[in-house]
This record gives C-alpha cells, sequence and structure tokens, in this order.
C-alpha cells in the first residue's frame, strides 16, 4: 500500500486504534521517518488513548451476584423439612412418653378402668385383669341379688350411685321412669335415716373409695347383670321393701354389703397391684421402649394404644 | 452460561462497565441502575448465552440503554460540536489526564463512547459496531473524528499552557 499525504492521516488514526497490519504500519513508520514533521502529529494523537482507568469500581457487587433459585429453594425446602422432622420427631416422642407412662392411671383409677372396658380389636393384659375382677366383683353381686332380689344393702349401693342410674337409663330407655323415681325417693329426706349402713363403721367408705366404686359397679353391672335383674334392682318397689326392712333384714343387708364391700375392695388392690406392675414394667422396659413400639407398633388413627407386657 | 460463568461476569465486567456508563453519564445513580439493569438482563438469558459473549453483551445492554437515558435529556447536556469557535473554556492544568478527560467530555455521546470502548475495553471496530448498531466503517470515521478533535483540544491546551 502506497502511503503519501493524502492518507498518511487515516493510516496513523488506524495505527493508534491498533488496527493496522505489521505490513501497512511498517510502511507507515517509513513514511514518517521520511517526513519527520508527521511524527509529532502521531504523537498527539496518541496522546489521545484514554490511559486505564482503574479507580472507578462498582460501589456494591453483592446487588450484582446472583444465585440460582433452585438451588435456594432446594435449600429452603431441606431447611423446612428438617425443622418439620424434628418437630414431628418431638410429638411423637412427647406422645409416646404420655401413653406409655399413663400418667392419669395411678391418679384417676377410676377413669382408667371405664377407658380400659372400651372396646378395643387388640386385649391388653391390664383389660384382661380388670375383665377378671369386674367378673369376680359382678358374680358376686349378683349371686347376693339372686339370694334376696330386693337386698337393700345392694340397693342402696346400687340407688346411692347416680352414675350406674344414669348408665342403665341410658342402656334402658324403659327405665327413665321408675329409676327417677327411685332416685327421688333415695333423695328425700324421708328415706335418709333408713340407711343406715353407708355411715356405719364397718361400711364406712373413703372418697376415693366411693369414687373408685362408682366407676366399677356400673361397669359390671352393665356387662354383667342380666336386665331383667337389672330392672328389678331399681325397681320402685324394691325401695319399698327398704323403707319397711326389719331389723334382720337390716342385718343381712349388713352383711352383703360388707361382702360387696370387702370385694370392692379387692378389685381396687388388684388394680392397685396391677398398676403397680404395669408402672415396674414400664420402668423396666423405657430403655428400650422405641424398639418395642416399633415392633408393636401404635394405631392412632383409632387411639389404640397397646401395650406388650 | 452457568450462575458461576455469571458470577465471574460481575468480577470481570461489573467495574468496567459501570466506568464506561457513568463517565458518559456523570451521573454515578443513574450509572449504577443501567449496570444492574444490564446484569439483570445478562442473568434473565444466561442460558442462551456463551460466557465468551458476555461482555459484549453486556455493553450492548448498557450502551444502549445509557443513550436511551441521554437522549431523554433528564440530567445531562451534551456538547455536539466541538469547533474551534465553541464555547470552551480552557482550564490550565498540567494534568495530561485531566486535560484529556476535558477533552474526552467535549465529545457527543457515541464519539465519547467509541473512545472509551476502544480504549478501555481494547474492542476492534467490528466489536464496537456490534455493541453500537453501528457498522465497521462507521465506527472507523467517527472514532477517528473524535481523536482528531481531542487531539486539537490537546494542541489547544499546550499552547495555553
Amino acid at each position: 500500500m502506497e502511503i503519501n499525504l493524502n492518507n498518511y492521516e487515516e493510516l496513523m488514526l488506524t495505527y493508534v486504534d491498533g488496527e493496522l497490519d505489521e505490513k501497512t504500519a511498517f510502511a507507515l513508520m517509513q513514511f514518517l521517518n521520511a517526513h519527520p514533521d508527521k511524527r509529532k502529529e502521531l504523537e498527539l494523537l496518541q496522546m489521545t488513548v484514554l490511559p486505564t482507568d482503574k479507580e472507578i469500581h462498582f460501589p456494591d457487587k453483592q446487588l450484582l451476584y446472583r444465585e440460582e433459585k433452585s438451588t435456594t429453594k432446594k435449600v429452603f425446602i431441606l431447611r423446612r423439612y428438617q425443622w418439620l422432622s424434628a418437630a414431628a420427631a418431638a410429638a411423637c416422642i412427647a406422645l409416646l412418653v404420655i401413653f406409655y407412662l399413663h400418667p392419669w392411671e395411678s391418679s384417676l383409677p377410676a377413669s382408667n378402668s371405664v377407658a380400659m372396658n372400651k372396646p378395643t380389636p387388640s386385649a391388653n393384659q391390664p383389660s384382661t385383669t380388670l375383665s377378671t375382677i369386674e367378673d369376680t366383683i359382678s358374680s358376686s353381686i349378683v349371686a347376693s341379688k339372686e339370694e334376696k332380689k330386693s337386698t337393700p344393702g345392694v340397693l342402696a349401693i346400687t340407688s346411692s350411685r347416680k352414675t350406674l342410674t344414669k348408665e342403665k337409663t341410658v342402656m334402658n330407655p324403659s327405665n327413665v321412669i321408675p329409676d327417677h323415681k327411685h332416685e327421688n325417693e333415695i333423695a328425700s329426706p324421708s328415706v335418709k335415716p333408713d340407711l343406715p349402713t353407708l355411715s356405719s363403721p364397718e361400711m364406712a367408705l373413703t372418697d376415693s373409695e366411693k369414687d373408685y366404686d362408682l366407676a366399677v359397679v356400673p361397669i359390671m353391672i352393665k356387662e354383667k347383670v342380666n336386665p331383667v335383674n337389672e330392672h328389678k334392682v331399681s325397681k320402685p318397689s324394691d325401695t319399698g321393701s327398704l323403707k319397711s326392712n326389719t331389723r334382720s333384714k337390716g342385718q343381712l343387708m349388713d352383711d352383703k354389703i360388707t361382702n360387696a364391700t370387702e370385694v370392692l375392695a379387692m378389685a381396687k388392690q388388684g388394680l392397685d397391684s396391677s398398676i403397680t406392675r404395669k408402672i415396674t414394667d414400664i420402668n423396666q422396659k423405657t430403655s428400650g421402649f422405641i424398639n418395642n413400639i416399633a415392633k408393636n407398633g401404635i394405631k392412632i388413627g383409632h387411639i389404640t394404644f397397646a401395650f406388650n407386657n | 452460561m452457568t450462575e458461576k460463568e455469571y458470577n465471574r461476569c460481575v468480577d470481570l465486567y461489573a467495574d468496567g462497565l459501570y466506568r464506561f456508563v457513568v463517565k458518559n453519564l456523570k451521573h454515578e445513580e443513574d450509572a449504577k441502575d443501567i449496570v444492574q439493569n444490564a446484569f439483570e438482563i445478562l442473568w434473565n438469558h444466561r442460558l442462551e448465552l456463551l460466557f465468551e459473549k458476555a461482555k459484549s453483551y453486556l455493553f450492548t445492554v448498557g450502551y444502549r440503554n445509557m443513550i436511551d437515558h441521554l437522549r431523554k435529556g433528564k440530567r445531562i447536556s451534551l456538547v455536539e460540536n466541538f469547533a474551534e469557535d465553541a464555547e470552551i473554556k480552557y482550564q490550565p492544568t498540567n494534568d495530561v489526564k485531566a486535560v484529556l478527560m476535558n477533552a474526552l467530555q467535549r465529545l457527543n455521546e457515541t464519539q465519547r463512547s467509541l473512545v472509551m470502548l476502544k480504549d478501555y475495553e481494547g474492542y476492534s471496530y467490528e466489536e464496537i459496531g456490534e455493541i453500537t448498531g453501528l457498522n465497521e466503517s462507521q465506527v472507523k470515521v467517527y472514532l477517528h473524528r473524535a481523536r482528531l478533535k481531542m487531539k486539537e483540544y490537546l494542541v489547544k491546551m499546550e499552547n495555553v499552557i
């Protein structure tokens, strides 16, 4: 390429821009050597090249950095999953502790016996023990009622347990009227003097024992007592015989009540021993209760907690 | 382009793009917004782009946003002409760099952008054409005119000094 006074400036500018090929650049240098006055122009053009400026920086690059949303979501889900897992584990442990230790058993044996009487697909040992005790109690009382169906002692126990009356009312609607009459008679002041056995020393029951009996008696009556006998027990005519009891009948009633009380006391002892044995077993198996539960399983959907003793 | 490559672009090109924009706009917050917007667009299109093309893409987006901003005339008035009789206030200084910056600011935005893309970023005529939307010949002509104007300014300053 021939370099002359018409094209040298453009070639110098291209050279300053670094876009001139080597061959043309060599030719340009030869032209400038031949025309020294033009070299000053080249130096001025080279001065127009901006120097590297490293002083200016973007103020906050953190605004520009990005992270894949999917990664963030995964981390978030993982964290949330871990949190839920921890919460679920804590809830399971709390449930296991609550239902395995049965804290209500020691304080509320009556409610426990009612709960144990609920029909469950799997029968466990405590409920079996209770059934045995209840069978004993019910057979004893039914036998005593067969001996004398209008035994005042049985009537006294039965009538003094409003829970029993309520249970029977629910079970047999035809007895609603007689039961209410019966309750009214018992609750009336005229009847109270006729029931000395309940306040007698040999029949004196503590409040806790009464509460205990209140729960046990309705269960056994509901399950074991013949409806006919049950009806007879709560008949107003029977309360009539209570009013007209003689001294011998009262003594017989005392004996029956004493027997019933002894049976109930035995039942209480049986329950206590059952509870004690169960707590002992639980204490022994506390260390391995997780494995035990894993082996037997817990049906939370039916609220059935079976204990393999 | 992967997430890692994108963040690498931030490390490599954020300063250069910001410098390019802020020297044109002379307003830091506006320049910051334009750079952020350019990286936002780059992020949104990262899957379609190669890492090697990311710088050119960033400067293309940044340049166009900057030109739009300038043409709205919000915050800057341009010195469109650099005639000898223009109202140029010569400021005596021995700092060659400062004189050069003054000369740069007397260029129009297209010329100024071409000079900066060439000198700061080292783009070729072809690449500058891709960024600015000009053809290679236009880039060459505009860039040469800009340098001649700057040279004239330097000569005048030399005479003043």
